[in-house]
Formats: C-alpha cells, structure tokens, sequence
C-alpha cells in the first residue's frame, strides 16, 4: 500500500515536472525567436544602408552627380534664356542623355535630372505669366523650341 | 537551462549594444553624403551666372519690363517702358513655383523721376546685405547698370536703371 502511494506520489511529480519543463520550454523558444527578429532587423538596417551606400559611392565615382548637377542647372538656365528672348528659337544641347544615362523632366517649372541609381538633381526656373512651358521628358538628345505662346520639345 | 538563459541575454545585450554602432554609421554614411554634395555644388556653383541671367531678363524681356511696339509687335531691347515698372509686373514675369530662388530690386531714374519695383521685396533687401559673405550657404548680388530710354507712353526720354538681382548660392 506504502509503496503503491510511492509510486503515485512520483508520477505526479514526473507530470507537473514534465508540463512545468514545456512551459519552460515555449518561453524560452518564444524568446529566442524575439532575438532572432531583432537580429534579422539589424542585418535588414545594415544591409539597406550598404546598397544605399554603394550605389552613392558609384554615382558619385562614375561622375553621375556632377553630370546630373550641372545638366540640371545648364537646361534651367537655357529654358530661362530662352523664355525672355523674343522671337522664335530652336535649341539643340550638344548633350546626349543616353551615354551617361540620364534621363531629363522638365516638370512644373523646373529641371529634374535622374540616373541610373534613381538620384534626383533639381533646379528651378522662373515661370513666366503668358508664356507655357510644356512638360518635357528627354533621354537621348534635348531640342527645344520656343515661339511666342510655349516653350516645347522639338 | 541556465546556459540557454545566458545565451539569450547575450544575444539581448548584443542587440542593445548594436543600437550606438548603427547610430554611428548612419551618422557617418550622411557626413559623406552631404560633404560629397557639398563639394560638387561648390564645383558647379552658378549663382553668378543664374543672377546675370535673371537681371537680363528683367532688363530684356517683353513680358518683363522692355518695351513693345504693340502694331508690329517688335521688341525693343535698352527702350523700358514705364507703365511696366512695377512690382506687380516683375512678379508675374518672374514668378518661381519655389521662393527661395531670386530676388530683385529695380530702380529707374528719368527726368528728375524715380520708379523702384521689386521681386520678393523683404527677401531682396535681407539677401543683399548677406550678399559676398563667403561659403555655399551666402548670396550673390549682381547689379546690372544701363543708360536707357524710357517710354512714358507719349513721349521717349533719357534715363537710368539699375537692375539689382540676389541669389542664394546653392
């Protein structure tokens, strides 16, 4: 009789031992998993950072933003010249777009040039009451016109 | 069980400890960034060109302030017309989707007259004192000076005109 309520008595045991054990367990694998978020967060962060990175460092290295930059000023400012002179005026840029690949917007008043990385250099120039610029996208060679009423794309 | 609890804490503490060393390179990844944009904006700085360009404009242009011969419709670049010297005038030929990009003063002198009208008064006067202080964040002024005549709308007369423009150098 003793020895049967032994027995007994060590099963229970085992059984809340062995339920604590699982609890145990899913806390410690739901923890885990917690790290392993944050972890994979982090590599997420650092690897986002280091495309954005390298991609930055060639722009910059293959002479994109310099391209970008003064493409972007040097057609605002023609359109501007353009826009006050009187007359009628055809423009070619001695440019071509498509060797640097660049790809030109004239949008809203200004001048937005993009590269192959997805970098925007934009600059403005003064809208003129009476006289529409057109918008315009350019990728190869950029030719403008210009008469009395709009500047537009030849 | 103790060893896995150590392991966590590790990997918890290493986590934290990763939070400054982001921060860092984040920091770093931008100094670069807005140096290398500083640098090429300083190699094509064409704030003296924009300015030139700009005051030419005011001075040349038929939808500025140059005068028109309404019946043949001819242009008459160095004749200004004295009804269009106005603020009002200026703003709609000079009109920016952005600000922050020019201002102007024009003062015209005839016959014992003055006539001043302005692009963004408040800004053209601020600009122009901060105009010549070195570095890529100041202002250029150009100030273009012309003997002209002035068309009254009866009579030609002799005159003066300083067109003063001020950009930021971006």
């Amino acid at each position: 009789m003793l020895r049967r309520d032994r027995r007994m008595e060590k099963q229970t045991f085992i059984s809340v031992v062995s339920k604590s054990k699982m609890a145990h367990s899913r806390i410690r694998r739901a923890e885990g998993e917690d790290s392993s978020m944050i972890m994979l967060f982090y590599l997420l962060m650092f690897a986002t950072l280091l495309v954005i990175g390298i991609k930055y460092v060639r722009s910059v290295a293959g002479g994109s933003q310099l391209e970008r930059t003064f493409l972007a000023r040097d057609s605002a400012l023609t359109i501007s010249v353009m826009q006050a002179a009187p007359g009628i005026i055809t423009y070619h840029h001695p440019f071509n777009l498509s060797k640097s690949k660049l790809t030109l917007t004239v949008q809203n008043f200004s001048t937005n040039v993009s590269d192959e990385f997805g970098f925007n250099s934009l600059f403005f120039f003064p809208e003129t009451r009476g006289l529409n610029v057109e918008d315009m996208l350019f990728t190869e060679r950029i030719s403008l016109k210009k008469n009395s009423t709009d500047v537009s794309k030849e | 069980m103790w060893r896995n609890r150590k392991g966590d804490e590790d990997v918890a503490f290493e986590s934290v400890m990763m939070i400054p060393v982001i921060i860092l390179l984040t920091i770093m990844f931008l100094t670069y960034v807005f140096m290398t944009d500083a640098f090429i904006k300083n190699r094509t700085q064409s704030a003296a060109a924009e300015a030139a360009i700009y005051a030419n404009r005011i001075m040349f242009a038929k939808e500025c302030i140059a005068y028109e011969d309404g019946s043949i419709r001819r242009v008459y670049p160095g004749i200004v017309d004295l009804n269009k010297v106005s603020t009002e005038r200026i703003s709609n030929c000079m009109n920016f989707t952005k600000e922050e990009v020019a201002a102007a003063i024009i003062n015209l002198s005839y016959a014992g007259n003055e006539k001043i009208a302005y692009y963004q008064e408040d800004k053209a006067r601020i600009w122009s004192r901060l105009a010549g202080i070195a570095g890529s964040g100041s202002y250029f002024k150009y100030v273009l000076m012309n003997p002209v005549i002035v068309y009254d709308g009866n009579k030609f007369l002799n005159g003066n005109i300083s067109v003063t423009v001020v950009v930021p150098k971006r």
